[in-house]
């Protein structure tokens, strides 16, 4: 007999959090005692940079569990957007210089994954970061009907010709960096609703950098 | 919103986590935003302990808390008790995979959770969110604190109407008001609207349990096994399914049911009863044993203990335990005579449950084969039983049973003819009590004292004539001894009192049994011997 992958690696990674959550803890704490030292804190600022690029890739993992495998259902339940972008905001700006800026009302909640969304807008905000982005704006969209829109727009370089022009066949390979637009897809398209599902449209902005759109149903 | 640190201060706050790591971090991190009065407890029991003696403003609990009960147990029970207001917050810290088992709870599910893994910065977000949103519903918590039903009504709508960020918050308090208030048919329309919009798992189970409410079973089932499919860990659908199944008279499903539950949630008391008493009707000991084996252990320190789950346990038990000195006999026998003996310390101030526990002893020992220590257990039991004012027909039934184990047939039809008498039996009682009395047929009775009167015989032939005494006493004890049995009973008192001195009380005895023994024609092949033994006893009596 041999063990189900899916279950072994669901077991796995979710005592993987638990370990990463206690490492996480001792950060906190370490953060707090070593407060005000220049010399400290620059360590301090490496060893977060790794285990919150570890604690990223963890929850990646998760998600594309969920997303690939019927038995992992994605839990939409009701969040408040800017509690999902604040402690992502801080993180990008504390580690890699990245502003995010939310231009839409600190209330406004709405229904959908919150550890898929996470994991999308930590891409998105990669991907930007790649095409030499210092900035990122937010904005939202409500619809009568009660879908609703998040539009991730950078100063970056923009999508290139290519990405733009093949938007219905991102590449599931990893990269780098995560893997990038086709794991933004999939989370989007795991969100569904009167039997419509989510999905992401991709362009450049008039004046500069790129224009993602996150279309929740 | 307010400062986390000014909304923090000053609240009494219980942080719950197995791990040791963990539970001194969530203080530290909760101190540090801004919390300055923080216990820690490590499990379930701790825990409950703690909210029993202490009024706290806010809790913050990991789901899974090892062995013992989880996080959802713990909520549910204060909240039970009403040792946790609704003022109070409650947050659970919990992997995402267990969410549906968190929030889908329509009766006592928590203010909100943070998934793991968190960084301080997430923590403060949330906390900061769930505050200010728990700062805005205070009217109608407080409400709901002073059981204002009505008032609670009035405000969700004010809420909704005037509060749109608040809306599915507010929808899912006052869906559960109307329930409590078996306004079923408003319920059933507000969780309609909702399921329009979107379907959200309380939403689901808030409208199959209306249906159910309204004996719309079918529609209700069809609902329910549509929310398992979509959402296989919202466990309390398959409480709900469960019941449906017992409306429908369908035993067997019910307990599968909750079979399938367990195996998503095994922690929750309430489940593992209700599971113990269903298979234990099925007959289905196995998973009688092993749901009321939980029942036991995760009800110890909760307010869901019950002496039921002890009785039961330790008769859940009994199809294991046999004549054969194993090693599983001996482990499930311990275990039996362990939870009875728990049963009798707790509740040492209830004659009733300490009867109980004696008579199911009494069964244990006698499916050992330990017949004295059976018999002594129901001399015990038979005193209790004498000391109880108007025993129910259940408890006469059971000693009845007992009785009937440990051979002492005349006590247990004396019983059964008690409980016949009475007119106000249960369907179940009166099964009992036709079961009982087949068990303790005259059949029955001829054959045991047919058994008793050959040992009589022995001692007879042996010389020991006070045991055999001893034996055809407890023979010709039922009226369905027969002939032989009589006859014998009149030689060996006889005998006695010629070897002896005659006595007048066991001659008395010798005259009853010759009563009952009437006339014995010349054609019967005893109608000799009962001659001799008459005129012995003439001979007897005139020697007094």
């Amino acid at each position: 007999m041999s063990f189900d992958i899916n279950t072994l690696l669901s077991a796995q990674l979710h005592d993987l959090k638990n370990q990463m959550q206690a490492l996480l803890n001792v950060q906190s704490e370490l953060n707090d005692a070593i407060q005000m030292d220049p010399e400290q804190q620059s360590l301090m600022d490496k060893l977060q940079r790794h285990s919150n690029n570890l604690s990223h890739r963890l929850i990646e993992l998760l998600s594309i569990l969920k997303i690939q495998n019927d038995a992992f259902k994605p839990s939409i339940e009701e969040h408040w957007l800017s509690d999902t972008i604040t402690p992502l905001a801080n993180e990008f700006y504390h580690l890699h210089g990245l502003t995010i800026e939310s231009h839409f009302d600190d209330d406004f909640n709405n229904f959908y994954d919150e550890q898929l969304l996470g994991i999308a807008l930590h891409n998105a905000c990669i991907n930007s970061l790649k095409a030499g982005a210092n900035k990122v704006i937010l904005n939202v969209e409500e619809f009568a009907n009660g879908s609703w829109n998040l539009s991730v727009s950078d100063n970056g370089s923009g999508f290139s010709e290519d990405q733009l022009n093949d938007q219905n066949t991102f590449d599931p390979q990893g990269t780098e960096n995560g893997l990038g637009l086709y794991l933004i897809e999939q989370a989007l398209k795991a969100h569904k609703r009167n039997g419509q599902t989510g999905e992401i449209t991709l362009s450049n902005n008039v004046d500069e950098g790129a224009l993602l759109i996150m279309k929740f149903p | 919103m307010a400062k986390l640190d000014a909304m923090l201060a000053g609240k009494r706050i219980l942080a719950v986590d197995d791990l040791v790591e963990s539970r001194s971090a969530m203080k530290k991190m909760l101190m540090i935003l801004g919390a300055n009065n923080v216990d820690i407890a490590m499990d379930g029991d701790e825990a409950t302990e703690f909210i029993l003696n202490n009024d706290y403003d806010m809790v913050i609990s990991d789901y899974n808390l090892g062995r013992g009960r989880d996080g959802q147990q713990i909520l549910e029970e204060a909240r039970f008790i009403r040792r946790l207001k609704a003022t109070t917050t409650f947050i659970m810290l919990t992997g995402e995979n267990a969410m549906d088992m968190v929030m889908g709870a329509i009766e006592y599910e928590p203010d909100d959770y943070v998934t793991k893994p968190f960084t301080i910065d997430i923590m403060r977000q949330r906390l900061t969110r769930i505050l200010t949103i728990k700062e805005q519903l205070k009217p109608i918590n407080e409400a709901i604190d002073r059981q204002a039903k009505a008032e609670v009504i009035q405000l969700c709508d004010e809420y909704i109407k005037h509060k749109p960020r608040l809306k599915n918050r507010v929808e899912r308090i006052k869906g559960r008001m109307l329930m409590s208030m078996k306004r079923y048919d408003e319920a059933l329309a507000l969780y309609d609207g909702i399921l329009e919009d979107r379907e959200i798992n309380w939403a689901l189970l808030g409208k199959a349990t209306c249906l159910f409410h309204k004996e719309k079973y079918k529609e209700s089932k069809q609902l329910l096994e549509y929310t398992i499919k979509e959402h296989p860990k919202y466990v309390q659908c398959y409480d709900l399914l469960s019941k449906i199944h017992l409306k429908n008279k369908d035993l067997k499903s019910a307990q599968n049911t909750l079979v399938s539950a367990t195996h998503v949630s095994p922690k929750q008391v309430l489940r593992q009863m209700e599971l113990g008493r269903i298979a234990f009707a099925n007959q289905d000991m196995a998973v009688a044993e092993g749901a009321f084996r939980q029942s036991v252990k995760l009800a110890r320190h909760s307010c869901y203990r019950s002496v039921k789950n002890y009785l039961f346990f330790a008769k859940s038990l009994q199809h294991k335990i046999n004549t054969s000195n194993n090693r599983e006999v001996r482990s499930s026998s311990g275990d039996a005579f362990k939870a009875l003996e728990e049963a009798k310390t707790i509740y040492a101030d209830t004659p009733e449950y300490v009867l109980e526990a004696t008579m199911i002893e009494s069964t244990t020992y006698t499916n050992l084969g330990k017949e004295a220590d059976a018999l002594a257990a129901a001399n015990k039991a038979e005193k209790m039983l004498a000391q109880i004012n108007d025993p129910s027909s259940a408890q006469l039934l059971a000693m009845a049973n007992v009785y009937i184990a440990t051979k002492q047939h005349a006590k247990a039809q004396d019983l059964l003819s008690t409980v016949s008498k009475r007119k106000d039996l249960s369907r179940s009682e009166a099964r009992e009590l036709d079961r009982t009395k087949g068990e303790i047929s005259e059949q029955v009775v001829r054959q045991y004292t047919t058994d008793i009167n050959d040992k009589a015989i022995g001692y007879f032939e042996r010389g020991q004539l006070s045991q055999a005494i001893e034996l055809l006493d407890q023979a010709t004890s039922y009226k369905e001894a027969g002939l032989a049995v009589l006859l014998n009973a009149i030689q060996v008192k006889i005998t006695y009192m010629d070897q002896r001195a005659a006595s007048r009380k066991m001659l008395d005895e010798v005259d009853e049994l010759l009563q009952r023994v009437g006339d014995i024609p010349p054609s019967d092949d005893r109608h000799q011997r009962w001659l001799l033994l008459k005129k012995s006893q003439e001979r007897l009596v005139r020697m007094l």
